[in-house]
């Protein structure tokens, strides 16, 4: 398997040999991998990869499904998150994540906002007003709403709303940002300033984003990761890591090459 | 996607053909050298338009591939190599026209001086064509160094053109030995954009140059 080594100081995530159980059925299989700080990593393969799975190993969301159990090591800063006595909801904190369908709550883009910090300890008006209008211009929204932050999130439109959801998790300042096919739902120009917001967030983050468009994955991404199901019923395995300009122009692996040009998949 | 497939086959195969459309167009210019035929100068130079046709047509949908399919890997690689690729082919069917214009049918003297150096050369580079031609077809990336060392014999029977001409008694039609040394600059030209091509393909086989 195709990967690279960064020097230690450079490491954001770690997985070590991990393989992921949903109750007897293995999902992953053995996968290793080093994601790099304040860099942004595109996860690519068909459906039923893993990809997704891989993500959400990051920030421990896979338990909420029942049964599941985990092989390996995946660290943080150095740290093993699935070690007795780590915190799901603070490593959550820490790794905040968007998902592919905009999921505002159904209230004011105010309380989306302040809800985070607040069940944090949060309590001054004027701290929370500051962490929604800092978290708003971030996610590039904040000159759209600024004078409508009371109006209920819902009835902004699909990439408003993507944004706003962008928004919602850096209010709990995290260190990493997953990213689900966050522009699925999305039209060409949101997708634009989704992606242009990637690059200006990845100086404060760490981002993984998961995505389906090939051509998104070149432009937003530092490095890339192939993981592919090599049939029916087998695990998902990381096929190759590489930086992504050497991904598109000349992949390593076989598999990455047909795949990445639509010769299968 | 089955059909950005099949265009990049088409693609492929009219880059072959362009090539050995040039090749023909050199083997013809070189037996030009010798064999003073007016018909032979205007197949080259009327088999020049359908060359250019190529490359206006190749061109063209290597753009629109770049365009509409925002090819990766390989078949970005592919397009790359056949923009770049159809420019020295072009370029060799102008120098092959050149070379035709040069010869003695072309003009009026009987013989070119140095002409079986001339001969030696020009069958040397429509076999470098055909080579690199074959590279291709086939994404063979080992052809860089046989057309090098191909290349340097060229410049060297280049060197031993200008010797010989060098030598040349007083008495000998000048004209003739300037039209000689015009062909072998006009030869050792086309070796040069064989290297250029082969240089492509090591490109296209392996994404580095």
């Amino acid at each position: 398997m195709e990967t690279i080594q960064f020097k230690p100081e450079e490491v954001k995530v770690e997985f070590k040999n991990v393989s992921f159980y949903y109750g007897k059925f293995k999902a992953i299989d053995n996968v290793s991998f080093q994601l790099p700080k304040n860099r942004v990593t595109a996860f690519i393969g068909p459906s039923g990869c893993g990809k997704s799975t891989v993500l959400r190993i990051i920030n421990r969301t896979n338990e909420i499904a029942l049964n599941t159990s985990l092989e390996g090591e995946v660290l943080i800063d150095g740290v093993n998150i699935y070690e007795n006595g780590h915190d799901p909801v603070l490593l959550r904190k820490r790794v905040g994540m968007v998902f592919q369908k905009p999921n505002p709550f159904p209230k004011s883009v105010y309380e989306n906002l302040a809800l985070g910090p607040k069940i944090h300890g949060v309590k001054k008006k004027s701290e929370l007003d500051d962490i929604v209008e800092e978290s708003l211009k971030k996610a590039a929204l904040w000159d759209e709403v600024k004078n409508n932050l009371h109006k209920s999130a819902i009835q902004l439109s699909g990439g408003q709303q993507q944004r706003l959801c962008i928004a919602r998790a850096l209010t709990i300042k995290p260190e990493v940002l997953l990213m689900d096919e966050p522009c699925s739902a999305l039209d060409p120009i949101s997708t634009q300033k989704i992606e242009d917001l990637i690059d200006a967030l990845k100086k404060d983050y760490t981002i993984v984003i998961v995505t389906h468009n090939m051509q998104q994955a070149a432009r937003v991404s530092d490095y890339t990761a192939f993981f592919l199901v090599e049939e029916t019923g087998a695990p998902g395995r990381l096929v190759e890591f590489s930086d992504t300009p050497t991904i598109f122009t000349r992949p390593a692996n076989k598999k990455t090459e047909d795949y990445i040009t639509g010769r299968f998949g | 996607m089955r059909r950005f497939h099949e265009e990049l086959n088409c693609l492929h195969q009219s880059v072959i053909k362009m090539g050995c459309l040039v090749e023909e167009a050199v083997r013809n210019a070189v037996i030009s050298i010798s064999d003073p035929s007016p018909e032979l100068i205007e197949k080259v130079i009327l088999g020049d338009d359908q060359i250019d046709h190529i490359f206006d047509q190749v061109e063209t949908s290597c753009f629109m591939m770049l365009a509409m399919q925002q090819p990766v890997a390989r078949d970005l690689r592919l397009i790359a190599c056949c923009i770049r690729i159809i420019s020295d082919l072009e370029r060799m069917g102008d120098l092959a026209i050149n070379i035709v214009k040069s010869s003695p049918a072309s003009n009026d003297y009987q013989s070119l001086v140095a002409s079986d150096i001339l001969i030696r050369m020009g069958n040397a580079v429509t076999e470098m064509i055909a080579e690199s031609l074959q590279a291709f077809t086939k994404w063979d990336a080992s052809i860089a160094e046989t057309i090098e060392e191909h290349d340097e014999r060229i410049d060297r029977m280049y060197e031993e053109l200008f010797e010989q001409l060098f030598r040349c008694e007083s008495g000998h039609d000048l004209r003739s030995a300037i039209k000689s040394a015009f062909i072998g600059r006009f030869l050792e030209r086309i070796a040069d954009h064989c290297v250029t091509v082969a240089e492509r393909i090591n490109f296209l086989v392996k994404g580095s140059v």
